[in-house]
């Protein structure tokens, strides 16, 4: 029956968790929900395979996950951007003029940049990672954490600056 | 950029999985594990093939087990066939999730699956694959079949048997396009296989039955054209049945393509589904009608006097009414009219005649509830004896043996009656209610 309370367990996580991965992986595809449904699907599939021999906490086993499909996902298919930059930004909430407009911006801001640097932003700023975790999530060093960090901050001004102007 | 995280945030809030996002997930990981364990144990195959060892090389530890048939080799014409006994196993061991094992009161698992039985059928390959499980402190054979599924083709588990369920408990099983096709693990004395009932002008029950050859430990048997599955009976049977079969000798099976879409609590075949004929929504259940006189009790047992008459089939036992008419008639005997559904045959009404000392004379089959009528219940007795009638919905009955002609009370306020053998309409209602209903000749 280990099998099985094995996927209990893991059932339990995604009813439990799959919330807030999906926002992770939303904003990992840029604002793209079908994408990012699509992204956490896969990446939770196959932790349903491996889901006894993941060791820790699993949940950022999946944050890691999504971020490193998301950077290969988007390699692979870098020569046919996914999102129409008209769709890519819609908001899923409606709310004040000025706060969807905002939101809209920061989404078509993290479209635009390279995969990578929008995973080191989003596991930095979204799911509050440290600069060492988030290096371990992505497999790099820390000094590379830093570089995106500092260059990705920067290109989003400018990106956040151009979509609203 | 201060306030990046935020700004995330409020982007990505309202964000939410869509219904039915985990079940998706689950269903997709268990493909994973199949395709992935496929290729795992199609390499390890190969592997053993290349270093010379023979396909009956244990690889694991043999549990002690109750049941023989989990150690015996495989029967059938695909015994051999590595791909088609892993493919069982894999889809088996994909099919007993944690739901699969809490329906069936299912606490532990034991030993490895074991395909028992793989052949090719008229339907395609199948298999039947058996595993101990610990029910109520006790091992069990859990019995499964796996073959393809029409809907998409694929290799599944079909049908298995419940261990919680005494109704489920035989190792049968009916699968293939239209659930036409009959699997019965072989029990050790003669199956027969019956395509449908027929009923004699009386209402008596008849049925022909066919002996089930088993082979190689399985029976196998196909419904002919024209022939509804849900009609069909199997039974164990030292010879040919001819009537009065026990009902613990019937073979029960599942549709597998219920059980595919609905899972455990599908309708078993033969079982009647909830039966919206029955004129079951009156308010008074018991109505006395005739003259004062010996009457049978309204509780006698309708069902019990319809098997006596061979008038039910075998099968699962089918909703009787929770209604009666009941009283004298007008030869000074009782009478008690009432309802019976049978299989997927219409909600019939039954007339029980007794004798005057109380004894069963006769049991006469009528007509199907007419549920959407005013008088849902007609029934004209033999011999002249008049008619039964009944409403669901009206207060007040009267007649006349004539159209045009004078109109009878029969019982007033009253929601059931006998009435003369000659009426030709009855009157239900009172008022602007009124509603007349023509008596069929």
């Amino acid at each position: 029956m280990a099998v099985h309370a094995a996927e209990e367990d893991f059932e339990e996580f995604v009813v439990l968790r799959s919330q807030s991965l999906l926002r992770t992986a939303f904003l990992l595809c840029g604002g793209d929900r079908g994408a990012a449904e699509d992204l956490l699907q896969e990446v939770l599939e196959r932790m349903f395979v491996r889901w006894r021999r993941i060791k820790g906490p699993p949940e950022p086993y999946a944050r890691a996950a999504l971020a490193n499909a998301s950077a290969n996902r988007w390699r692979r298919r870098s020569r046919k951007p996914e999102a129409d930059w008209e769709l890519a930004g819609t908001p899923s909430v409606c709310g004040h003029e000025e706060q969807v407009v905002d939101q809209d911006a920061v989404l078509r801001a993290l479209a635009e940049l390279p995969p990578k640097m929008r995973a080191v932003l989003v596991l930095r700023y979204f799911d509050d990672l440290t600069e060492l975790q988030t290096a371990a999530a992505l497999g790099c060093g820390v000094g590379t954490v830093k570089s995106q960090t500092s260059r990705g901050l920067a290109r989003m001004r400018e990106l956040v600056v151009e979509v609203t102007r | 950029m201060n306030g990046i995280g935020a700004a995330m945030r409020d982007a990505a809030e309202g964000v939410d999985v869509r219904a039915g996002f985990t079940g998706d997930v689950l269903r997709g990981g268990r493909r994973r594990q199949v395709r992935r364990r496929n290729g795992i144990a199609l390499a390890l195959a190969a592997v053993v093939g290349v270093l010379g060892f023979g396909a009956g090389m244990a690889m694991r530890d043999v549990p002690p087990v109750s049941d023989e048939r989990l150690l015996a080799a495989t029967k059938g014409d695909l015994a051999d066939d590595r791909e088609v006994l892993l493919t069982a196993t894999v889809a088996w061991r994909a099919e007993l999730t944690p739901s699969w094992t809490r329906d069936r009161g299912v606490t532990e698992l034991r030993g490895e699956p074991h395909v028992y039985w793989a052949s090719t059928t008229p339907v395609g390959d199948a298999a039947v694959v058996m595993q101990e499980g610990k029910v109520r402190e006790q091992w069990r054979t859990l019995v499964g079949l796996v073959a393809r599924d029409p809907a998409d083709g694929f290799p599944k588990v079909v049908g298995t048997t419940n261990p919680e369920d005494p109704t489920a408990g035989t190792e049968s099983f009916q699968f293939g396009p239209g659930d036409r096709t009959f699997l019965v693990v072989d029990p050790g004395i003669p199956v027969y296989a019956s395509p449908n009932a027929t009923r004699n002008p009386a209402g008596v029950v008849r049925r022909t039955w066919h002996e089930v050859p088993v082979v190689d430990g399985v029976g196998v048997w196909t419904a002919p054209d024209g022939v509804a599955p849900s009609t069909v009976r199997l039974v164990t049977s030292i010879g040919p049945p001819i009537s009065d079969i026990p009902a613990e000798r019937l073979l029960t099976t599942r549709p597998a393509s219920a059980y595919l879409r609905s899972g455990v609590h599908a309708k078993r075949n033969g079982a009647p589904a909830y039966d919206t004929r029955m004129w079951n929504n009156t308010s008074r259940k018991q109505l006395r009608v005739g003259p004062d006189g010996p009457a049978p009790s309204p509780d006698s047992d309708l069902f019990q006097a319809l098997e006596d008459a061979h008038m039910t089939d075998i099968g699962p036992p089918g909703n009787t009414g929770t209604w009666c008419v009941y009283g004298t008639s007008g030869t000074g005997g009782g009478l008690l009219v009432g309802e019976y559904a049978d299989g997927d045959e219409p909600s019939t009404l039954f007339a029980l005649l007794f004798r005057a000392d109380g004894t069963l004379d006769r049991v006469q089959r009528g007509p199907a509830v007419d549920f959407g009528s005013p008088l849902p219940v007609r029934v004209r007795l033999p011999d002249g004896q008049g008619w039964v009638v009944a409403s669901s919905q009206y207060l007040g009955i009267a007649y006349r043996t004539s159209d045009p002609g004078d109109w009878q009370e029969a019982q007033t306020g009253s929601q059931a009656a006998l009435l003369p053998d000659a009426a030709v309409q009855v009157r239900v209602g009172s008022g602007t209610g009124e509603v007349v209903v023509d008596l069929p000749r």
